[in-house]
């Protein structure tokens, strides 16, 4: 069972990874991690154990629609290239139409 | 005939024998030849780490030693998630959520990354 501490740094930990992964560059990346800090920051003196929990949710939900098709990954780590010797194409290949970004979510 | 024979035998005859001097020295192969297959020392883990926090925003102007805490720096949780994003990319690695929940100081950052043999 994780702490509530816990759970939400790692949610924020694959929220940052994620963004870093859609960012071209550093500046994009600071821009939109540094909205991600604030929204966060933004929560940060909340007691109502609803409110807190609906917040959760939120960056739940962030984490799952920003979620990368083809993210950067170590090549030694799992999933990494130096195992692959036919590379899988990438979800988004395969499938495009059953990706988040396609089904017009706001 | 009989005459160029001789002197087939006598230019064999004259010939010089090597020395010492025509003794090919092997090649030393350079370090930058060869691919670096081992870990990276000590030294230059804790000295990549200190640089990773010390350019950090929330750090700057504050002295980094191998054996601050993140707490010493002021740095809370979400902070030290962002420099564990900062270290594995300067790493190449991924520091898996049970190992990151566990880092809070530099000292274990280094202790960590001593353990991974895969970082760069």
């Amino acid at each position: 069972m994780l702490s509530h501490s816990q759970k939400v740094v790692r949610l924020y930990r694959k929220a940052i990874k994620s963004i870093r992964d859609y960012s071209e560059d550093y500046d994009m990346f600071l821009l939109n991690a540094g909205d991600l800090r604030a929204s966060l920051k933004a929560g940060k003196n909340e007691t109502n154990p609803f409110a807190i929990q609906q917040m959760v949710k939120q960056l739940e939900d962030f984490n799952s629609y920003w979620e990368h098709p083809d993210p950067y990954i170590p090549c030694d780590g799992i999933n990494g290239t130096k195992w692959q010797r036919n590379t899988a194409p990438a979800k988004y290949a395969v499938d495009p139409t059953n990706h988040l970004l396609e089904n017009g979510r706001e | 005939m009989i005459r160029n024979t001789f002197k087939l035998v006598s230019n064999i005859a004259v010939r010089p024998a090597f020395s010492s001097t025509f003794v090919r020295q092997p090649i030393v192969a350079s370090s930058m030849m060869v691919r670096n297959y081992g870990s990276i020392s000590e030294k230059e883990i804790t000295d990549r780490v200190i640089g990773v926090v010390s350019q950090y925003d929330k750090v700057s102007g504050k002295t980094v030693t191998p054996t601050t805490t993140f707490k010493e720096l002021g740095l809370d949780s979400l902070d030290s998630a962002d420099i564990l994003v900062a270290v594995e990319e300067e790493f190449g690695i991924e520091i898996p959520d049970e190992e990151a929940d566990k880092i809070t100081s530099c000292a274990e950052t280094i202790s960590y990354l001593r353990k991974t043999p895969t970082a760069k």
